[in-house]
């Protein structure tokens, strides 16, 4: 009789549950985007040069209201959509404008003098997802653009190129709360917010790199 | 949390309440070590930072190729062999919450259900749509599926795009196999994993209508054959931009290996870039 109970109780709590998390497409969770530089300037051995720098966002519509799913860990049901607290293109501007100054470029202000070298950078993805692997959550996020240089006289474009960054990072499952809450404890375990802007600052900072790196971007400015 | 458990058994179940009290506490033991049982990679990005001096001095290079985990597809959120795990988690946790509430038999009914879901798990991950994917592709995946193919196929970019003097594949790591070929540096690539998964901002589908990207997941390390010093270590994830459904994948010959080709010029040309900027 009482394992009846116990039973039903379990159940009735379990889909209770599981009716909260499916309607869970309302819930934001909001992360903190910055750039975090390490080590030496990567463009700093190139000549110095005037700089207008433009982002633009062309991602899909449907990718521009959330950057990414907060999933429950055991089950990858969508729990929270991710936002960012700051615009993802002016996120984006802030990296890249941080590692050109770093390296002894000028930025330009908008409506600022004439530029040696414009730098267009269309936002075509930025989003984060993670995915159960074993005893491990696997976090993913990626940022894709595409770049046009311009340079000399009037500015003609010059190079074409995409940058994409992927980042992958693992984290452990966190059985903590299972066990101690049992099937609660798994319904309600969900990414950690902290985890989920690790992985993005992780491509961001991915993304500069490769930008950096790119030798189209690199002939430019010799 | 576990200190109220234990007074509700030791006042419903008497005896039977001690072994749920050990039942409980050997639960708890065994998952805390599972959860720190895993082995994952670190994240990706660069853990050594090269020299500019000790890349330049580099002549020859040995092409050494692991593949740690080979072709898999994993389009659902948990697949394999981690439905299994899961299923049994809950069945224990379900086991010893009910046992640790209720008398020794609850516990043991518990245990027989979480043991019979735990066996029909095992059975769905055998027969799992990820398993089956991987089997269905797993002809057209064995072309690029090893490390001699994988070598051959990059061998040959690396030397187009000039990233090393010289480049040459290599059987294995040994350090005097290496001089005695006039190599100075190894040029170690571990392929962690590579297959299928759903792009990141697609929902997880089923059948062959589910949408697929193929991702590589690689530890690239220059290593010196006379000092085996690490010159510079990186691992990166290369998600392919397009994305098919799985079904052109398992129809469209020549698919997945064309994409494989364009992820490993991928791996050259950013190798390419790492090395350039060092110099």
């Amino acid at each position: 009789m009482k394992l009846k109970r116990a039973t039903m109780g379990l159940i009735v709590v379990s889909a209770f549950h599981l009716l909260m998390c499916a309607g869970c497409a309302s819930r934001q969770v909001k992360v903190a985007l910055k750039y975090a530089p390490t080590g030496t300037a990567l463009l700093s051995n190139l000549q110095p040069a005037v700089v207008s720098l433009q982002v633009v966002d062309q991602r899909p519509k449907e990718q521009r209201d959330n950057i990414g799913v907060q999933r429950n860990t055991a089950f990858g049901t969508r729990h929270a959509a991710v936002v960012s607290k700051t615009r993802e293109v002016q996120v984006v501007h802030n990296a890249l404008k941080n590692e050109l100054e770093r390296s002894g470029h000028r930025i330009l202000n908008p409506g600022e003098g004439r530029a040696e070298i414009v730098v267009s950078v269309a936002l075509t993805q930025f989003f984060f997802d993670s995915k159960a692997a074993g005893d491990h959550i696997e976090l993913v996020a990626s940022i894709r653009a595409d770049v046009v240089v311009s340079a000399g006289i009037g500015n003609v474009p010059q190079v074409l190129f995409t940058v994409e960054s992927a980042y992958r990072d693992f984290v452990q499952l966190g059985l903590i709360r299972p066990a101690l809450f049992g099937l609660w404890g798994m319904l309600s375990s969900v990414t950690q917010k902290s985890d989920i802007e690790k992985a993005l600052n992780g491509a961001l900072a991915e993304f500069v790199r490769l930008f950096c790196l790119e030798p189209k971007l690199r002939q430019v400015f010799i | 949390m576990v200190i109220s458990e234990v007074t509700v058994v030791e006042t419903t179940g008497g005896n039977k309440g001690i072994v749920q009290i050990f039942a409980v506490i050997i639960f708890m033991v065994s998952v805390l070590t599972l959860s720190g049982s895993g082995c994952a990679p670190g994240p990706t990005g660069t853990h050594v930072e090269a020299n500019p001096e000790d890349i330049s001095r580099i002549k020859k290079v040995g092409l050494f190729v692991k593949v740690e985990k080979g072709f898999a597809v994993r389009l659902q959120y948990v697949s394999n062999a981690e439905e299994v795990f899961l299923a049994n988690l809950i069945c224990y946790s379900l086991a010893a919450r009910s046992g640790a509430r209720l008398a020794g038999a609850s516990a043991t009914a518990a245990g027989r259900i979480g043991t019979a879901i735990g066996a029909a798990a095992a059975v769905a991950g055998e027969i799992s749509p990820d398993k089956q994917a991987t089997r269905a592709l797993s002809a057209e995946a064995a072309k690029m599926n090893s490390a001699h193919a994988i070598g051959s196929a990059l061998v040959d970019k690396l030397q187009n795009a000039n990233v090393f003097p010289t480049v040459a594949i290599v059987q294995s790591q040994s350090r005097s196999t290496a001089q005695e070929g006039g190599i100075d540096t190894l040029f170690v690539l571990t392929v962690r994993r590579w297959g299928l998964r759903p792009p990141l901002d697609s929902k997880y589908g089923t059948g062959d209508k589910a949408m697929a990207q193929l991702e590589l997941d690689m530890n690239h390390k220059l290593v010196s054959s006379t000092t085996e010093k690490i010159l510079w270590e990186r691992d990166e994830l290369y998600l392919d931009s397009k994305s098919y459904s799985l079904g052109d994948f398992k129809h469209k010959e020549g698919l997945l290996g064309s994409r494989m080709e364009h992820l490993l010029q991928l791996v050259c040309d950013r190798t390419a870039n790492e090395v350039h900027r060092m110099r």
